[in-house]
């Protein structure tokens, strides 16, 4: 019951960061401690699966986990282990810097409480094996997100955090109408994942397609796909980069296993159609990420808009079947998105502003943090090396026309992107508004991001090493 | 035959068009509360229709629980929210009362409509269940989509969770004590952090007006530093 433990885990530390008053460095030891010791339970699930396994046939009543939530849940474990060691630092460099502007901000207790929170509801996400539970869970991580949004307490944060949880309510409680919808479907009348599973071929058609549309919106809402993404940029652009880092990479994974375990139980009948459907909005979000990309003068919700765009890429992949590829996208896609949003953070702190048009020359200022950035960029924008290189590769090789439709979306999109990087990392020096000692601490900020870099380098070497290798045994 | 269960649905078909032909706050939260009661009770009605025996445990413990917290926490948390924001009624709705309620019955005439020509309802449930079910829903998110008030919105909201569950128990669906739990604390968080929020937005912007919160979008981007930074000093 190693599952169980890791959502109990994050709670315990919830419960003592409450009891224990206003002891940031207590805060911060328990967060560390509690994501580690997360961590490692995830890596126990890995190489002694048989603990929470679910062989086929088993019926799970509640929870469970399999390749794909573990996957998932790795991604989940392992960012939140990054911000979290990125909170040491940050915390305490954030109080100082608006302690000396005079601004407001959350308590930091308050921030350890929600992050812990976040921790244990996605943990929750990943191992449940039961839609009714999934949606408990998935409604949670948004409740125990949304009060991070207002960091800064300024009424733009107040209105990004309004905004974030009214519409992903609503979303969230179409997926819940969905659920009823998909347990109709079933005969028993029940949303146990596996009792689903195994009536799969009978499960009714009609039923079921309006539970996936429903349960698509949903979960799409959360996802950022594109008619439902609205809320994604104007909660990115005023969270701070701790929370960003796990919404942009951990949450977005999670609400997309909410739609692939749909997927996963669809008779073959309407298979298609609802992979139709995913690509359908799969490209839509690419096409509305790339447009507003381009035209955008806001490096946070620039950040935002690309996860629109590579979830549209993930549900994309996942409607072809390409399932593998689709899982290390989303995890290279986490992983980048560490990098970026931590150095966002760090340049907001440098520089005071948001605007892409007032910040020039940052590698003058803070140099280490510029390169991280412009690197980043370059990889997420699938520049090769980069891992995202070989996944996109993939998709279209998969289907010509519909990969010359993405080609030309993704070219946008890295046009757009490394205009905006370029321009803020080249050119004269801006004003800084940072003295000597912060920008020596930003720099510090900048290893963590660093290290992960480096990481996603390597696995995109290791692939084209693997590609290249494997090209020449076929010839 | 007219049974318990029914006389509950009709009920709840009611208070939903009076809500959304309602403009002041505490009548409105009042009936939002007793909504949430008839459909804490609902489960109970339905097992009485169905059966002669005293109720499972497990049912009569959901019931109570979402009684409690559908018609005495909720309302409760709604009624402090609208005392700190000091909001008495919705003024200047985005459509007027006489328009809203003419569209939630026209939609909700079509729920009904298709559903006694084409709907399945399980063999001892009301076959009132799922079109009430949808005009709470359609009332619900027409009222979060037609009224400015950030309070109003709330309301509107759970409405359409109340709707969500009447037709899941109406259809039968058994989610299990854990998950429905589970959903009822979930809305119930859910409330506490809106009921924040609106307390920190009237004393940010001096309003509680949704439609008023559009200082983050894409057009005006100019405009949305200036502002943004003025309230910052204020």
């Amino acid at each position: 019951m190693i599952s169980l433990f890791l959502i109990l885990l994050p709670l315990a530390g919830l419960l003592l960061v409450w009891a224990s008053g206003k002891c940031l460095k207590l805060h911060v030891a328990v967060i560390n401690i509690t994501a580690l010791l997360h961590c490692a339970g995830t890596a126990v699930l890995w190489f002694l699966p048989e603990l929470d396994d679910i062989a086929p046939g088993r019926v799970t009543e509640l929870l469970g986990v399999d390749f794909l939530s573990l996957t998932v849940l790795s991604v989940v474990s392992f960012l939140n282990l990054l911000s979290s060691i990125q909170t040491i630092k940050y915390f305490p460099m954030v109080r100082q810097h608006y302690m000396t502007n005079a601004e407001k901000f959350l308590s930091p207790q308050l921030v350890a409480i929600c992050l812990l929170g976040f921790l244990s509801s996605m943990t929750l996400v990943t191992v449940s094996r039961n839609f009714g539970l999934l949606w408990v869970a998935m409604e949670a991580t948004t409740l125990a997100s949304a009060p991070l949004i207002i960091f800064r307490r300024s009424g733009n944060s107040l209105e990004a955090m309004w905004k974030y949880i009214l519409i992903c309510s609503v979303g969230i409680g179409f997926a819940l109408f969905g659920t009823m919808l998909l347990a109709i479907a079933g005969e028993g009348s029940h949303a146990g994942m596996d009792m689903l599973l195994l009536s799969q071929a009978d499960l009714h058609p009609e039923w079921f397609k309006a539970a996936f549309v429903f349960m698509l919106a949903g979960y799409g809402t959360k996802m950022g796909l594109a008619p439902f993404q609205s809320w994604m940029p104007d909660a990115y652009s005023e969270a701070p980069g701790v929370l960003s880092v796990l919404s942009s990479g951990a949450l977005l994974a999670c609400s997309f296993l909410g739609v692939a375990r749909v997927l996963e139980i669809a008779p073959d009948s309407v298979r298609s159609f609802c992979t139709d459907l995913m690509l359908v909005l799969g490209l839509i979000s690419l096409a509305l990420a790339a447009f507003f990309i381009v035209r955008q003068n806001d490096y946070k919700r620039m950040l935002a808009y690309s996860s629109m765009e590579h979830m549209g890429l993930v549900s994309i992949m996942w409607a072809l079947g390409l399932q593998y590829v689709a899982l290390l996208h989303i995890i290279i896609h986490a992983l980048l998105k560490v990098v970026l949003f931590m150095t966002a953070d760090n340049i907001q702190l440098a520089c005071s502003t948001q605007k892409i048009s007032n910040i020039s020359g940052l590698l003058g200022v803070i140099k280490r943090n510029g390169i991280n950035y412009i690197l980043a960029v370059l990889l997420l924008c699938g520049m090769p090396p980069s891992p995202l290189f070989f996944t996109e590769m993939t998709l279209i090789g998969k289907n010509v026309w519909l990969g010359a439709v993405v080609l030309v979306l993704l070219f946008v999109v890295f046009a757009g992107m490394t205009y905006h990087a370029l321009r803020m990392t080249m050119g004269k020096r801006s004003a800084c508004t940072a003295d000597a000692g912060e920008v020596k601490k930003l720099e510090r900020l900048s290893n963590i991001p660093t290290v992960v870099l480096v990481i996603v380098l390597l696995t995109g070497l290791l692939l084209a090493a693997g590609v290249v290798s494997g090209e020449l045994a076929v010839r | 035959m007219t049974e318990l269960s029914e006389i509950i649905l009709s009920i709840l078909l009611l208070i939903d068009l009076a809500l959304v032909a309602s403009s002041r706050m505490l009548p409105c939260i009042r009936l939002a509360a007793l909504h949430g009661v008839l459909i804490g009770l609902f489960p109970l009605a339905l097992w009485f229709s169905k059966n002669d025996t005293v109720p499972h445990l497990e049912i009569v413990v959901v019931a109570l629980i979402g009684v409690l917290v559908k018609g005495v926490l909720l309302p409760y948390l709604l009624r402090m929210a609208m005392y700190h924001a000091k909001v008495k009624r919705e003024l200047e709705p985005l459509i007027g009362y006489a328009g809203s309620l003419a569209v939630v019955v026209a939609l909700s005439g079509l729920a009904f409509y298709f559903w006694i020509r084409g709907g399945v309802t399980p063999a001892g449930s009301p076959i009132l269940a799922a079109p009430v079910a949808f005009t709470s829903m359609i009332a619900g998110l027409f009222i979060v989509i037609a009224r400015k008030k950030a309070l109003t919105q709330v309301i509107g909201f759970l409405i359409f969770e109340n709707g969500i569950t009447v037709f899941g128990l109406g259809m039968a669906v058994e989610c299990g004590l854990l998950v429905e739990l589970g959903i009822l604390l979930d809305v119930l968080v859910l409330v506490f952090v809106m009921g924040i929020a609106m307390f920190h937005i009237n004393r940010e912007f001096s309003h509680i007006d949704a439609d008023r919160l559009t200082h983050l979008n894409e057009v005006e981007e100019d405009e949305t530093d200036d502002s943004g930074e003025s309230e910052v000093k204020a």
